[in-house]
């Protein structure tokens, strides 16, 4: 078994003293794991590193077996990373949600719009934090648990959507969701179409609605808490 | 000794980092061929270690007594305070003699997918080390890696009420390294950070 593709490093793990056990998302193979062994004394330390891009080869006998990866830098991005705090803790958020979504099913999507967010980082604008919710908000469809934004889910109407209701996951109009405005979650106009700006408040709102389905759907099955990098952004919206 | 008893320490020292079940064997047999100019002495030493050896209750580093020897150390800068992530990175940082100052080990580094969080790893000692008035400067010696930086920038934000200077190693070309096998990362971290010459 062989494949070459394109990849995403997410995480590495220790395995022994000459090897890692490294997970990559691929453009077209979807998220792969493999052991890369490790030449200490001929350098090449700046690869394997999250967010850098990568060019691959999966090697195993077996398909089933974890294999071999055999590794090229296509774009080195990581160092980028390490020099802001926000852009540290989006990917290690990113990365923490891709590393449940199942191995080896095809996600092109995920691929291409992860990759666009670590090119596009912008430490002035809080453009950034919009497109990790927008990915956030995708990821939740990807994973099966979409939040329905089509119409209200009380009167049917598609005008005014305001709220999203934390059980069914579905909009509601703002006039129909006023009796219950203290219990549905706000939905940010820039869900709705992404051409409108956010401002604070609006990527607060986002991230608490993609943050409670998240919690909801994903992590609690799993008995685990949303990643701390999460609040670290809050945080600095907040601040 | 039975071959069972063999088998036991050929299994016990594969556990070893670095040494597979082939290695393990030729280690034995080398040990079973000198029980008493090899065997003895080391499984004496091993047993007198493992007695022994403390966590620094300061410092976290590894050694024969708590407070450990570098803690204790009068002749050591006290205002300087190295933060490592394992005992190893503490004894390359000793090894090579650049440090005369004091240390803090962590243990480990914060991973939201490993589910490390601060409470798990040396980070609240740390910052009670710092609000003392005799520490100035607080030097990060963190891999240069996603789990290394976010505990080094998670570690700034707590010392912020600690009135001290917190810097972090350099990063670029290493002595020996050759250009052309460098990675675009470490190649622009090394020009940003050059040097008047």
């Amino acid at each position: 078994m062989q494949l070459n593709d394109t990849a995403i490093v997410l995480n590495t793990r220790k395995y022994n003293d000459s090897s890692i056990i490294m997970k990559v998302i691929t453009e077209n193979n979807g998220i792969y794991s493999g052991l890369v062994r490790i030449k200490k004394n001929q350098g090449g330390f700046g690869v394997n590193i999250t967010g850098n891009k990568l060019n691959l080869m999966w090697r195993a006998r077996l398909s089933e077996h974890l294999g071999f990866f055999t590794t090229e830098l296509n774009k080195s991005r990581a160092h980028e990373i390490m020099k802001d705090q926000i852009f540290l803790s989006g990917i290690n958020l990113i990365c923490s949600h891709l590393d449940l979504y199942p191995e080896r099913e095809p996600c092109q999507n995920i691929y291409i719009e992860f990759d666009n967010l670590i090119d596009n980082f912008n430490k002035k604008e809080k453009i950034w934090i919009k497109k990790l919710i927008e990915f956030e908000f995708n990821y939740l469809e990807f994973m099966g648990f979409g939040i329905d934004l089509s119409e209200c889910a009380l009167t049917g109407t598609t005008d005014s959507l305001e709220w999203v209701s934390p059980k069914s996951g579905r909009a509601v109009n703002s006039k129909a969701g006023k009796k219950w405005s203290k219990k549905l979650l706000k939905l940010p106009p820039f869900l709705l179409d992404k051409k409108i700006d956010a401002d604070k408040n609006d990527l607060i709102d986002g991230l608490n609605l993609t943050g409670h389905f998240l919690k909801k759907q994903i992590y609690s099955d799993l008995n685990k808490d949303l990643p701390s990098s999460r609040k670290k952004i809050i945080d600095s919206l907040k601040n | 000794m039975s071959q069972t008893e063999i088998d036991n320490l050929i299994e016990l020292l594969a556990r070893l980092p670095g040494i597979g079940p082939r290695s393990a064997r030729r280690l034995a047999l080398s040990m079973l061929k000198k029980p008493d100019s090899l065997m003895r002495p080391l499984a004496k030493s091993l047993l007198s270690t493992a007695d022994s050896i403390v966590k620094c209750s300061i410092c976290g580093n590894l050694d024969t007594s708590s407070p450990c020897y570098i803690c204790l150390d009068e002749s050591r800068d006290k205002s300087t305070i190295i933060v490592v992530e394992e005992v190893a990175d503490l004894w390359a940082l000793e090894r090579a003699s650049v440090h005369k100052g004091l240390y803090h080990v962590l243990g480990g580094t914060l991973s939201a997918i490993d589910g490390i969080s601060p409470d798990d790893i040396g980070i609240s000692s740390l910052v009670q080390r710092a609000l003392k008035e005799e520490t100035k400067e607080v030097i990060l010696a963190m891999n240069a890696t996603i789990d290394g930086q976010t505990t080094a920038y998670y570690i700034t934000d707590q010392l912020a009420a600690a009135e001290v200077k917190v810097s972090r190693l350099a990063r670029g070309v290493p002595v020996g390294g050759e250009l052309d096998y460098m990675d675009d990362g470490t190649l622009l971290e090394a020009i940003e950070s050059r040097q008047p010459f």
